[in-house]
């Protein structure tokens, strides 16, 4: 893998669930390239595809036909495992639901991104504290995680992502929860993380987020354009 | 291991109505699976002592107690001796008990007159000196054998002279019976030997009977050993028949068996197996369902949480692992806090309760084990359920 292999190339990708009433074409031929460095949105009405493509790229569920290929690897027969590994280094997620651990402390939750690994990292504590500070939350490091307000959740949320500095941060409307202001604190989390060399691919229904990345794809019916 | 504690920790006390709720009832389970352990391990205990002190292959004959005393149910030394002429391989030996005040001992003493042969047919442990012999018999010596019990309080020692009813004996040996505290369904005291005894030549006792009465010649129970390669219950009907002449009647008597005094034991064992037993299957049933929601809604409510971990790369073999363990946890410290609880209870409270209690090792770990094979059967399911959820529905948005 070189410096200039695309990140994630997602080619004619299909994919199909099952129904009580025979199965429904969710994805019909999705095509994009993300290339290092990159910030996708991608925009499209609701039931379009966005979040079934997003799951595609987090490799948390296989395509029905076509490819996707992370780091020049073609990841698309990999088996549950195999994926699963790696999730557990390559990629951050970002959800619309913050998914933290209400018992737990900030860092915490941070420090849950460490979780699944088999060789923790020796200064993995200092990583965490770094981010946060990155993020601005390092003063309520250690405030349980259910007293936060949304915007703090979300923050967190993407200091866990990121913390293990993966090669792609997947985001579902990540500011679908948030008021104007925590979602400006957000994104400017997300511009900075990308000016650092993060690739991001983000979903939003939020038309003013546009400003913020640097490509910008639409969904329709199951196709990008 | 701290992660897993950890997450496990998480998962309790974000539910712990319901944690608490299946603790419980795994607790109560235990506790009554520890008593029934408990109460069958003494009952089992018990009955090897019974045995031991009776001897596996021994067998008593009584006068049938509840009949009037009219003199037909009685025993006599002619009865011993003619079962001793019929069956020269078995061991017989009668005996006869009086109660007697000692000086220096308080309360009354059984005195058993018996025989040179009871020590060998009962098998008990000969101390110091020697048992009652056939010339003590003979001459009608008055020589006695205390027990250990006798000779520990009183200090007694061989040659001691002892005052029984007014006539010195002198002491000839010190012996270790079987048992003590025997209760025997049946048999009555005759069979059980009270820890203060004192054994004097059966011909020795005739000093303070009258050759005149009627009961010169009784006895109170004939004991008899069959020879280790014999059958009993053959033997034993032989002497039935033996003993059934024109005018008498075998079962005017009462045939005590090592069986017979086990019945009762039995009996006691069956009740409690059967109500402890079904008490603690209800508890362990109650418990056991009261996990297996709990886990399943446990495994529902935390849908995110499980998307999450799938999502940081958890397999589904970690996600099942989890909630395995947390059923675990709860099942196996609700057993250890039941368990040592009941423990702590049932050995400080030993001696008041009816039944024997015997406390082990086992009687302690096999609740404990049993809780962690519960925890694992009753999570099983719910587990799989788990980590069959796809990490991509798991993390919808609704
Ligand atoms: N597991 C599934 N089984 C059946 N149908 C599904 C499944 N997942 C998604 N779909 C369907 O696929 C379509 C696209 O879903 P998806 O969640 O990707 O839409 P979306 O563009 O993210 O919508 P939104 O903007 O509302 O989040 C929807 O019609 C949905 O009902
Ligand atoms: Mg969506």
């Amino acid at each position: 893998m070189t410096n200039s292999t695309p990140v994630l190339q997602i080619k004619s990708l299909t994919k199909n669930f099952p129904t009580p009433d025979g199965h429904v074409e969710v994805l019909r031929g999705v095509d994009l390239m993300v290339e290092r460095g990159d910030f996708v949105m991608i925009t499209g009405p609701s039931g379009s595809g966005k979040s079934t493509i997003l799951n595609l790229a987090a490799m948390l569920d296989t395509p029905t036909t076509g490819q996707v290929i992370f780091q020049g690897r073609d990841v698309s027969h990999l088996n549950d495992t195999e994926l699963c590994e790696i999730r557990k280094k390559e990629i951050g997620m970002v959800f619309q639901k913050f998914c933290l651990l209400p018992h737990r402390s900030v860092i915490d939750n941070v420090l849950f991104r460490f979780r699944y690994l088999e060789k923790l990292p020796h200064d993995m504590n200092s990583h965490a504290y770094d981010i946060l500070k990155e993020i601005g939350l390092e003063n309520i490091r250690n405030r349980s995680a259910r007293l936060l307000s949304a915007g703090e959740m979300q923050r967190t949320a993407i200091a866990r992502a990121v913390v293990l500095r993966p090669g792609l941060l997947v985001a579902d409307e990540p500011t679908g929860n948030l008021d104007g202001a925590s979602t400006h604190t957000v994104m400017q989390c997300f511009q900075k993380l990308n000016k650092n060399g993060l690739t991001i691919i983000m979903v939003t229904h939020n038309q003013n987020l546009l400003e913020f990345c640097t490509k910008h794809k639409i969904c329709k019916e199951g196709i990008l354009v | 291991m701290n992660r897993i504690l950890s997450d496990i920790w998480d998962g309790i006390r974000s539910q712990p109505g319901r944690t608490g709720l299946s603790f419980m009832a795994i607790g109560i389970g235990m506790i009554s699976l520890t008593v029934l352990l408990a109460v069958l391990g003494g009952l089992r205990e018990r009955s090897r002592l019974m045995i031991k002190e009776m001897g596996a292959n021994v067998f008593a004959i009584l006068p049938q107690r509840s009949d009037t005393l009219s003199g037909t149910n009685e025993i006599h030394e002619s009865h011993a001796t003619l079962i001793a002429s019929n069956f020269p391989g078995c061991m017989v030996s009668g005996t006869r008990r009086f109660q007697a005040e000692i000086p220096g001992i308080e309360g009354t003493i059984t005195l058993i007159a018996c025989d040179e042969k009871l020590l060998d047919v009962r098998q008990w442990q000969l101390l110091t000196g020697r048992f009652i012999d056939t010339h003590d018999i003979k001459t009608f010596e008055r020589n006695v054998v205390i027990t250990k019990a006798i000779s520990n309080t009183r200090g007694w020692e061989i040659g001691q002279v002892v005052s029984i009813k007014n006539e010195p004996f002198s002491i000839v040996g010190i012996l270790a019976p079987g048992n003590d505290a025997l209760e025997t369904e049946g048999a009555g005291s005759s069979i059980s030997m009270e820890e203060k005894s004192i054994f004097i030549p059966l011909s020795a006792s005739k000093l303070w009977l009258d050759p005149n009465q009627g009961n010169y010649y009784n006895l109170d129970t004939i004991f008899i050993r069959v020879p280790e390669t014999a059958n009993l219950p053959g033997i034993m009907s032989s002497v039935q028949r033996v003993l059934t002449g024109p005018y008498e009647k075998a079962d005017r008597f009462s045939w005590i068996t090592p069986e017979v005094l086990l019945r009762g034991i039995r009996r006691l064992q069956a009740a409690i197996g059967f109500t402890v037993g079904s008490v603690a299957l209800l508890c362990i049933i109650l418990g056991g369902t009261t996990l297996m929601s709990l886990m399943v809604a446990n495994v529902r409510d935390r849908i995110t949480e499980i998307g999450l971990r799938r999502a940081l790369g958890a397999t589904p073999r970690d996600i099942a692992m989890l909630f395995v363990l947390e059923a675990c946890l709860v099942t196996g410290t609700a057993s250890i806090v039941g368990t040592t609880f009941c423990h702590l209870i049932l050995f400080t409270a030993k001696q008041y309760l009816p039944s024997p209690i015997h406390l082990d090792g086992g009687t302690f770990l096999a609740p404990i084990l049993l809780s962690i094979i519960l925890g694992i059967i009753f999570s099983y399911g719910p587990a799989k359920m788990a980590a069959h959820i796809s990490p991509s529905e798991a993390l919808r948005n609704d």
